[in-house]
């Protein structure tokens, strides 16, 4: 079984991933609805992503597209900070 | 309606009211972003109008495709009178400011009158409040945007905001948001200071929809992969734009010592060039919102004497501004100097401008120690720098004379300091003219005074083929760095094309400008229909772009600017004295040419201004009734 695994060291903050989450949910560009929550550490040029696996204060929790083999957030994520990985690996 | 936010938030800071009004009043004409702003601006923003006025409009835009998963769509764009030339003012400025605002439900925010105390303004979906920014006022740009984060409870706030250089009215002041991304040119940041407003503040927890999802994201993914693999973009996604110092070299295309020369010592470059930075600075790149490119850096120094200068960075204007236009070759002092000007709020181009022209004035014994508190300006120096950019956000000793720019600077002091100044229409200029003579005349052309981001391109720097140059532009010498011809039909093909691409605010670095094979009209055509549902196809749009940058010349025309503010200073028509573009130069009577033919091709007078004829072609008779009424045209 492969599962989502983050890597927030080589993620560049684009945040493409928050809004490709929200139009597989709902079909339109937004943030709120998102399974996936970058965190702009501005001061530290850091950032945290957070993956919601279950509904939490409007994120809708991550089902990976439906089971597809490569989610959008991992389709457009190509600095490799989010990929599909087995699991347990 | 889809893909837009739908409205215009209109805020007076005078009295405090604020209205709102549907976008569709212009989006059919004027687009989004810069389109519509500049036509807000030249209604509302006469001659009588100075820039510090408090009925000068500072107007904030999105764009159509802001928000969306277009490549890059991440920018928002600045209008208002600018206080270098008191024509057009325009920057714009990617990070998360601009898609925050569209999720916040706003497309455009005007910003008029003069708030009595300092303010700021906060936008929070459909609530707008004007909030007291009094402890906020002479905090650095990064201070605020923690400060007003830390009050308002959310660290995911998007704040563009002045330092104490826009609070001063120091005419180099940008707005800046994000740590580092800058509306930079054109004193966006002095004007806001004039309005006494400190920061706007954004958070939008809505949606963009668009017209046709499936057809859309189908043309993301096709640009997108477009984008990723496209050869020119490979050196951006490694090193940013900090690789450009060095290959300009290759043909002396430096600022070196306020543009004296053009090649730049390569011991120096190697000193400052991407290789160095990326291996001993840069901890990770760092992308605006939806940017495949990434061509931003953090950068941290860890030893030696700027040992805990850290922040976000680093263009290619940084070393060539900061680096070799003022000959400091110490890197971690350049990286000092950048960090210290976003926090101050101040353009890098605009800062280095007059701080180059002091330093040119004191090696030629214009301006002594007497007149710089003890400084010692040589060349090199960069202690001296620093300092001098601390004086001038605070408009301390000779930094109050530098806060005016050096062409004002130098009309104050005389001696004949205006032959230093190397200014376009009045403002700064950072881009050498020499040695590429299509990407000279586009900067020349720029309405904002100066400005590679319009009618320039990179096909000249990247070599385009002949074959390329005709097919995408129908000028086989558009990668020929040498040759006139030509070059004015390419230069408006760009500002038409800029126009259209300010609009949908996406970057100009992921479209035709890097490289004729990125994303081109056709492209913005297709992308419009699907995010909108209306039917658009590339010649309308280029159209549109004609009419916005028409407008941008009618305003400049209607402040009295002509042909005579076309021309670049006289120092660019002398050969560079050294390196490998040695001897080179601008022709000034094959530039008179290209100006003759520029304004026969854009239909204007042989004077530069724009005729009734080709405002009406472009729906703008009022704009040709209003030049005649104040003579502009008689």
């Amino acid at each position: 079984m492969t599962n989502l695994m983050v890597n927030s060291q080589v993620c560049s903050g684009c945040r493409m991933c928050e809004i490709m989450c929200t139009f597989h949910h709902q079909g339109v560009f937004g943030r709120r609805a998102s399974s996936i929550r970058v965190r702009r550490i501005e001061r530290a040029g850091e950032f945290e992503i957070i993956v919601y696996r279950d509904d939490m204060g409007g994120h809708l929790a991550c089902d990976l597209c439906n089971g597809a083999e490569q989610p959008l957030c991992v389709k457009f994520c190509h600095l490799g900070a989010l990929s599909m990985q087995e699991s347990g690996m | 309606m889809h893909a837009y936010a739908g409205k215009i938030l209109r805020v007076n800071l005078s009295n405090g009211e604020i209205t709102t009004e549907p976008t569709m009043n212009y989006a059919p004409r004027f687009l989004g972003g810069r389109g519509i702003n500049q036509c807000i601006l030249y209604r509302e923003v006469s001659p009588a109008i100075w820039p510090f006025d408090p009925a000068n409009r500072l107007i904030f835009g999105t764009g159509v495709l802001v928000g969306t998963a277009a490549p890059a769509a991440a920018r928002y764009t600045v209008e208002s009178k600018n206080v270098f030339t008191g024509g057009v003012g325009s920057a714009n400025a990617g990070g998360h400011l601009g898609p925050e605002l569209k999720f916040a439900g706003y497309d455009h925010v005007i910003i008029q009158g003069r708030s009595r105390r300092p303010s700021y303004l906060w936008l929070d979906d459909d609530k707008v409040e004007i909030r007291d920014a009094e402890h906020l006022w002479g905090k650095t740009t990064w201070e605020t945007d923690d400060m007003i984060r830390e009050e308002l409870g959310d660290e995911d706030i998007q704040v563009a905001s002045i330092g104490p250089a826009g609070e001063n009215l120091v005419r180099a002041a940008c707005v800046t948001n994000n740590g580092g991304d800058a509306a930079g040119r054109c004193g966006l940041g002095a004007v806001m200071g004039s309005k006494n407003l400190k920061a706007v503040a954004v958070r939008g927890s809505g949606e963009i929809s668009v017209a046709k999802p499936d057809e859309f994201m189908h043309l993301v993914e096709a640009l997108w992969e477009k984008v990723i693999h496209n050869d020119a973009l490979q050196a951006y996604m490694q090193w940013g734009t900090t690789f450009i110092p060095e290959r300009d070299n290759q043909i002396s295309c430096n600022p070196v010592r306020n543009f004296q020369d053009g090649f730049w010592d390569p011991e120096k470059i190697q000193k400052t060039n991407s290789k160095t930075l990326m291996e001993q600075y840069a901890t990770r790149r760092l992308a605006c919102f939806g940017c495949p490119v990434a061509c931003s850096f953090y950068l941290k120094v860890s030893k030696g004497d700027f040992r805990g200068t850290e922040g976000k960075g680093f263009p290619a204007n940084a070393l060539k501004d900061l680096g070799c236009r003022l000959d400091v070759d110490n890197l971690p002092a350049i990286i000092k100097a950048y960090v210290l000007c976003s926090q101050y709020g101040l353009d890098i181009d605009n800062t280095s401008g007059a701080i180059a022209w002091a330093m040119e004035c004191y090696e030629k014994g214009l301006l002594t120690r007497k007149d710089t508190a003890g400084l010692e300006l040589e060349w090199g120096n960069y202690e001296a720098v620093l300092e001098l950019i601390r004086r001038m956000a605070l408009r301390e000793g000779i930094g109050d004379l530098l806060a005016e720019g050096s062409k004002r600077a130098s009309r104050i002091i005389g001696k004949g300091s205006e032959e230093y100044s190397m200014n376009i229409k009045g403002q700064e200029l950072y881009e050498p003219l020499r040695t590429l003579k299509g990407w000279a005349f586009g900067v020349i052309m720029s309405p904002t005074g100066g400005g590679h981001l319009r009618g320039a391109s990179t096909c000249e720097a990247t070599k385009i083929s002949r074959e390329a140059g005709e097919r995408f532009y129908g000028v086989p010498t558009a990668g020929d760095r040498k040759a006139y011809a030509g070059k004015a039909k390419l230069v408006a093909y760009f500002e038409n094309f800029k126009a259209v691409v300010d609009c949908l605010n996406i970057c100009y670095f992921v479209t035709q400008w890097a490289s004729p094979y990125l994303i081109n009209p056709q492209d913005l055509a297709a992308l419009f229909s699907a995010a909108t549902g209306w039917p658009m196809t590339a010649e309308e749009l280029m159209q549109i772009g004609e009419r916005i940058h028409n407008m941008e010349r009618a305003f400049n025309a209607r402040e009295g600017m002509r042909r005579v503010n076309d021309l670049p200073p006289a120092r660019f028509f002398e050969p560079i004295p050294s390196g490998p573009g040695k001897g080179e130069c601008l022709d000034r009577a094959k530039l008179e040419q290209m100006l003759d033919e520029y304004y026969k091709l854009r239909g204007w007078t042989t004077d530069g201004v724009p005729t009734r004829a080709k405002l009406e072609e472009l729906d703008l008779a009022y704009v040709a009734d209003e030049l005649e009424k104040r003579c502009v045209t008689c």
